[in-house]
C-alpha cells in the first residue's frame, strides 16, 4: 500500500501530505515553503532535533543564494547575448530586456531548480548532504536524526542541521583513575567512535555500523582491528546482532543483554566501560568494541573474570609495585563474597576453629544481642544495600546526611541498641569496602549475589556450606563462556605464560611482546629493535 | 524443579536450629579440667569457664566497651568424667564447650590409682574436642586448688599455665611441650616410659622462704641482706632486736599478696609406669632428660664454680641412639652433638687460642657425660624406670632384638642395657667479647 502510494507521488505536497499523516500532526515538525519564481521548494525539519540557527543561515540562506547566483549567471549570459545581438529595438531599455528574458527562462525554471538543487550539493555549507530515494531509505530516520528535508517534487535531499543534544566530553564517573587518561565516553556516537579514533590512527581499525531497533534505530557501531581481531569473532558478534530484532536500544545493556543470553551467570560476561583508553586497550588486544548509540558505555567482548578483577590503570603506574595492588585485589575478591559467610560458620557451627581470645571476645562482644548470627549478618547486609542503593540515588546535596544516617545509626546506635554485635558491624564494613574495589557495577552485584548464596550456605552447613557454595561457585564460572571463550582463562584452561604475564604481576611494557593467543592470531606486540 | 530447589533452602536457611548451629552465647567455654579422685573413688571434676563479661560503657563514660573475662569454676563429682562434666549443667546455664581446652590437669592421686589411658579416653572419643590441650600432673596440689588461682594479668588463667609451660620446654629445658596427640601416642607405644610436665603452686608466704633457702644455697657469694631477712622469717616470734628488718618484710609480704597471691610454677617431669604415674625427675634432671631425646630446644648449663664458671647457653642439639648388639650385650651407643653460646663466665676463663677454646670444650663435654651417665645409673637404679625409652629404641631399630631381650630380661631388662655416652659440644664463638677484661 505505502509502497504503492510513494512510488504514486507528484508533487511535492503529496510527500508533505504523507509527512504530516505519517507523524499525525506532530507539533515539533516545521514545514516551510521557499518560493522561488513561482515554483515552491519544500522544507521539513523536526525543531526539537533541528538547529534552528543552522537552518535559516545555512540551508535557507544558501538555496536562495544559489538560485540567485545561477539566475544572475544566466542573466549576464543572456544580457551578454544581448548586446551582442543585432537587434532593432534599440530603445528599450536594459532592464526591460532582462525582463523579457526573464518570462523565457520562467519556461524552463523547474528544469532549473532541479539543476540548482543537483548544484546545492557543492554550494551548500554543509558538510552532510545527501539525496535520498523514498522508496528505499526511511526518510523520517534522517528527520528525527535532525536532517533538515529539502523537497522540491518529489525530489529530496536531506542536509544535517542537527542540534547539539549531547553533553560535552568530560571525566568518567563510574570508573575513576588516579593516574591515565581521564575522558569519558558520552551520549554522543560519533564523539565515541573519535575518541577511540584518537587513539588508534590506523586505517585498520574497522567501523561496522548496523542499525538496530524497530522504533529507536539506534547506531551500533561494531570496531575491531583487521589485522588483529580474528574474523570468526568478528563475523560470530556480526551475526548476533543482525538477528536482533526489538523496538528500541535505549542503552548498551540491552544489547549487552541480547549477546549473553546463552550465559545464565550472575557475572558480566562483557566489559561495560566508559573509558575510551580501556577499549582502545582491549582493541589491540583483538577484542571487539560495540558502541551503542546514546551511551556512554561501550561493550567489549569477549571479557574474562580477570578483566573485571583487573584494572587497566595498572599500565599506568610501575610495574613491580603493581603486583601488590593485584594480591590486594584477588583477597579483596574472596573477601567479599565469603567474609559473613565464613563469620557465620566459625561463630554458630566451627567455633574450635577459632583461636581462644577471639573466641572469647566474639563471645563477649555478641553478649544481649537476640538474634542468631546469620540473621544479624542478614540484617546489615540488607541495610547497608539499603545504603549503597540509597547512595546511588540521592541527589549530592543529600549525601553527607545519608552518611551521617548510615554511619551514626546504622553503626554506631545498632549497636549500643543491641539490635547488632560490632564485630557483625566489622564484618559488613569489611565485605562492603571490598566489593568496592570493582567498579563495574555488574560485578559488584554478582559478588552480592554470591555473598548472599555463601552466607545462606553457611548459615545451613557451617563451613561445610561455606566449601559447597565455593565449588558452586567455581563450577558456575568455569561453565561461563564469553563470546565462546571460556570465562576463567587464564586459570580454567590453564595457560602458564598468561598466568605468569598478568594474574600476579603486569609485566613490564618493553618485555611483554607478545599478544593473548586466546584472542588473536597476530602476537608480535612489542618490537624488540637490535 | 528450581524453584523446589530454592524452596527447600530458604526452609533449610529458616530452620536451621535444627541441626547443631550454637550461638556463641550459648557456650561455656571450658579452659581447663581438673581431674582428682574423692575418697569413695569417684571422679572429682573441676571446670574451669572462661565467662565472657561486657562492661558496661554507660557507667565509666569512656564510651568503648572492652571485652574481658573472668574465670568460673564449676565442680562435680560422678562416676565417669563424661557424667561429672554433663552434671554440672545442672549449676551451668550453658552447656560446656571442651573444644577450647588449653590444659587438663590430672592430680597424683587420679594418676597413680587410674590407668591414664582410661582418663584421656573420654578426651580423645568425644567428638567436640581438639587433641591440642596439655595434659600435666599437679604436684604436691590438687587441680581445684590450680584451677581456682586466678592471674590477674591474663584473662585465661589456663592459657597462662599453658604458655608458661611451652617457653619453660623452649628457654630452660623442662618439662614437654607435648599436646594430647602426642600423650596418647606415647602411651600406646612399645616400651615407651610415657612423661608429663608437672606443675606446682607456689605460694608466696611460704615459698619466700624456702626460694630464698634454695637461692643461698645456689649462690651463697653475695646476697646478705636477703639473707638475713630470711633469718628474721624463721625466728619471726623472737626477733624484737631487729624490729625495723622485720617490718622490712611485712612490706614485701604485703606487697607480694597483693599483686599476686599465688602462682603457678612449672615444676619437673612425672613418668609413668605401666600407664599408672611412677615417680617424678628432679628439676634439673629435665634438662638432661630431654637432651637424651632430643627435645632439648633450650637450655643453660653450668659448668664449674666460682671463678672457673662458664654458662652456656645452647643453640642446637642433636642426640642419636644407636642400639647394637655386642657379644649377646644390648649396647646403646648415644651420641649427643650440641652448640652452645658462652654468655657467661668466671674470672679465669680465657680464650686466648683455639687449644683453650678446645680445652673448655672438653670441660664442658665431660661435664655432660658425666651428667647423663649420672642419670642413667639413677635411672637403673633409683627410680627404677626406663624413662629413657630405651626398650623402645630397640622396637624402633632392632625389632628381633627387642624380642628376645624381652623373654631373656623380663621388665627390668633395661637395667642390662649399658650405654655408650659420647658427647661431643662446639663453641661456635666465644662470645661477644674475645675475653674477659
Amino acid at each position: 500500500m505505502e509502497e504503492n502510494k510513494i512510488s504514486n507521488f507528484k508533487t511535492s505536497e503529496d510527500v508533505i501530505n504523507y509527512i504530516k499523516n505519517s507523524t499525525f500532526n506532530s507539533k515539533d515538525m516545521a514545514y516551510r515553503e521557499i518560493v522561488i519564481q513561482n515554483e515552491k521548494i519544500h522544507i521539513v525539519y523536526n525543531e526539537s532535533m533541528s538547529d534552528d540557527n543552522t537552518i535559516s543561515d545555512f540551508v535557507i540562506r544558501s538555496i536562495k543564494n544559489s538560485f540567485n547566483e545561477q539566475i544572475f549567471e544566466d542573466i549576464d549570459n543572456k544580457i551578454y547575448d544581448l548586446e551582442n545581438e543585432e537587434n532593432e529595438d534599440k530603445k528599450i531599455t536594459l532592464e526591460e530586456k532582462i525582463n523579457k528574458k526573464m518570462t523565457k527562462l520562467k519556461r524552463n525554471n523547474s528544469k532549473e531548480i532541479l539543476k540548482v538543487l543537483d548544484n546545492l550539493e557543492n554550494t551548500i555549507t554543509i558538510s552532510k548532504v545527501k539525496k535520498i530515494d523514498l522508496q528505499k531509505e526511511d526518510l523520517f530516520y534522517y528527520i528525527f536524526s535532525g536532517f533538515t528535508c529539502i523537497i522540491y517534487n518529489t525530489v529530496i535531499y536531506v542536509v544535517s542541521t542537527r542540534a547539539d543534544l549531547d553533553r560535552s566530553i568530560s571525566e568518567p564517573t563510574s570508573e575513576k583513575n588516579v593516574k591515565g587518561p581521564k575522558d569519558a565516553f558520552n551520549e554522543n556516537y560519533s564523539k565515541n567512535i573519535g575518541l577511540i579514533r584518537k587513539r588508534i590512527k590506523s586505517e585498520k581499525l574497522v567501523l561496522d555500523e548496523e542499525k538496530i531497533g524497530r522504533r529507536s534505530k539506534t547506531k551500533v557501531g561494531l570496531m575491531y582491528i583487521e589485522d588483529i581481531a580474528r574474523p570468526r569473532l568478528v563475523e560470530y558478534i556480526k551475526e548476533k546482532i543482525k538477528k536482533i530484532d526489538i523496538d528500541a536500544i535505549l542503552d548498551s545493556n540491552y544489547i549487552m543483554e541480547i549477546l549473553e543470553d546463552s550465559n545464565k551467570t550472575d557475572f558480566p560476561t562483557m566489559i561495560s566501560s566508559e573509558r575510551p583508553d580501556l577499549v582502545s586497550n582491549m582493541l589491540l588486544q583483538g577484542r571487539v568494541a560495540l558502541i551503542v548509540e546514546n551511551s556512554p558505555f561501550v561493550l567489549v567482548l569477549p571479557a574474562f573474570l580477570m578483566d573485571f578483577v583487573n584494572n587497566v590503570e595498572d599500565y599506568y603506574q610501575k610495574d613491580s609495585n603493581v603486583t601488590i595492588t593485584k594480591i590486594i585485589r584477588y583477597i579483596a575478591f574472596f573477601i567479599t563474597i565469603f567474609t559473613p559467610a565464613i563469620y557465620v560458620a566459625l561463630t554458630t557451627f566451627d567455633q574450635e576453629s577459632i583461636p581462644t581470645e577471639l573466641l572469647l571476645s566474639f563471645a563477649t562482644q555478641r553478649q544481649g544481642v537476640p538474634f542468631p548470627a546469620y540473621v544479624e549478618a542478614f540484617l546489615m547486609i540488607i541495610s547497608f544495600e539499603i545504603l549503597r542503593e540509597g547512595d546511588f540515588r540521592i541527589p549530592n546535596i543529600g549525601g553527607s546526611t545519608l552518611s551521617i544516617v548510615g554511619a551514626l545509626i546504622l553503626g554506631d546506635a545498632a549497636v549500643n541498641a543491641g539490635i547488632v554485635s560490632p564485630i557483625m558491624i566489622i564484618v559488613i564494613a569489611i565485605t562492603t569496602i571490598s566489593g568496592l574495589m570493582f567498579n563495574d557495577l555488574n560485578m559488584a552485584n554478582a559478588l552480592r549475589v554470591w555473598r548472599f548464596m555463601t552466607l545462606i550456605f553457611a548459615s545451613i552447613a557451617g563451613l561445610v556450606g561455606v566449601a559447597v557454595s565455593l565449588v558452586l561457585l567455581i563450577v558456575k564460572l568455569a561453565s561461563t563462556t564469553s563470546a565462546t571463550k571460556p570465562y576463567t582463562y587464564p586459570i580454567a584452561p590453564l595457560n602458564f605464560d598468561t598466568l605468569g604475564k598478568y594474574l600476579i604481576k603486569r609485566k613490564n611494557v618493553s618485555t611483554d611482546t607478545k599478544r593473548q593467543k586466546i584472542l588473536t592470531d597476530n602476537l608480535t606486540k612489542y618490537k624488540v629493535k637490535e | 524443579m528450581k524453584s523446589k530447589i530454592i524452596f527447600l533452602l530458604i526452609i533449610m536457611f529458616f530452620l536451621n536450629g535444627l541441626n547443631n548451629a550454637r550461638e556463641l552465647n550459648e557456650l561455656a567455654v571450658v579452659s581447663a579440667i581438673g581431674i582428682d579422685l574423692d575418697e569413695e573413688g569417684n571422679y572429682l571434676i573441676t571446670a574451669q569457664i572462661l565467662n565472657p563479661k561486657k562492661e558496661n560503657s554507660s557507667g565509666s563514660g569512656s564510651g568503648s566497651s572492652s571485652g574481658s573475662s573472668e574465670i568460673v569454676v564449676f565442680k562435680s563429682t560422678n562416676t565417669s568424667i563424661q557424667s561429672s562434666l554433663r552434671h554440672i549443667i545442672e549449676e551451668s546455664p550453658q552447656k560446656l564447650y571442651i573444644a577450647h581446652m588449653e590444659l587438663l590437669l590430672l592430680s597424683e592421686k587420679v594418676a597413680t590409682e587410674k590407668e591414664a589411658l582410661d582418663i584421656l579416653n573420654f578426651f580423645i572419643r568425644d567428638n567436640e574436642g581438639k587433641n591440642d590441650f596439655t595434659v600435666v600432673i599437679t604436684k604436691d596440689c590438687t587441680p581445684q586448688k590450680v584451677l581456682e588461682i586466678t592471674t590477674p594479668m591474663e584473662s585465661n588463667p589456663a592459657k597462662n599455665i599453658k604458655d608458661t609451660i611451652i617457653s619453660a620446654h623452649r628457654y630452660r629445658g623442662i618439662g614437654t611441650d607435648n599436646v594430647l596427640s602426642d600423650d596418647v601416642s606415647m602411651f600406646r607405644k612399645a616400651s615407651q616410659t610415657p612423661i608429663l610436665t608437672c606443675i606446682e603452686i607456689i605460694d608466696p608466704k611460704n615459698s619466700l622462704n624456702c626460694n630464698k633457702k634454695e637461692e643461698n644455697a645456689q649462690n651463697s657469694s653475695d646476697n646478705n641482706s636477703e639473707n638475713n631477712n630470711t633469718d628474721n622469717m624463721g625466728n619471726q616470734e623472737n626477733s624484737q632486736e631487729q624490729e625495723s628488718a622485720l617490718e622490712n618484710l611485712d612490706d614485701k609480704e604485703s606487697k607480694l599478696s597483693s599483686g599476686k597471691e599465688q602462682n603457678i610454677k612449672v615444676s619437673t617431669l612425672a613418668f609413668f609406669k605401666e600407664e599408672t604415674l611412677s615417680g617424678f625427675l628432679l628439676e634439673n634432671e629435665c634438662y638432661i632428660y630431654n637432651i637424651l631425646l632430643n627435645k632439648a630446644k633450650g637450655g643453660i648449663l653450668e659448668v664449674g664454680k666460682d671463678k672457673d664458671l662458664m654458662v652456656i647457653d645452647q643453640i642446637s642439639s642433636n642426640t642419636k641412639l644407636t642400639p647394637k648388639i655386642e657379644n649377646g650385650e644390648y649396647i646403646i651407643d648415644i651420641f649427643v652433638n650440641m652448640d652452645f653460646n658462652i654468655t657467661e663466665t668466671g674470672e679465669n676463663i680465657r680464650f686466648d687460642s683455639n687449644d683453650q677454646m678446645k680445652y673448655y670444650e672438653k670441660t664442658a663435654e665431660e661435664h655432660l657425660k658425666e651428667k647423663i651417665e649420672e642419670l642413667i645409673n639413677k635411672s637403673k637404679n633409683e627410680y627404677d624406670c626406663d624413662i629413657f625409652s630405651f626398650g623402645n629404641v630397640f622396637y624402633r631399630k632392632k625389632n628381633k632384638e627387642y624380642n628376645t631381650l624381652y623373654e631373656k630380661y623380663g621388665k627390668d631388662y633395661f637395667k642390662y642395657i649399658k650405654t655408650n655416652v659420647d658427647v661431643k659440644i662446639n663453641f661456635p664463638s666465644e662470645g661477644g667479647i674475645d675475653n674477659i677484661w
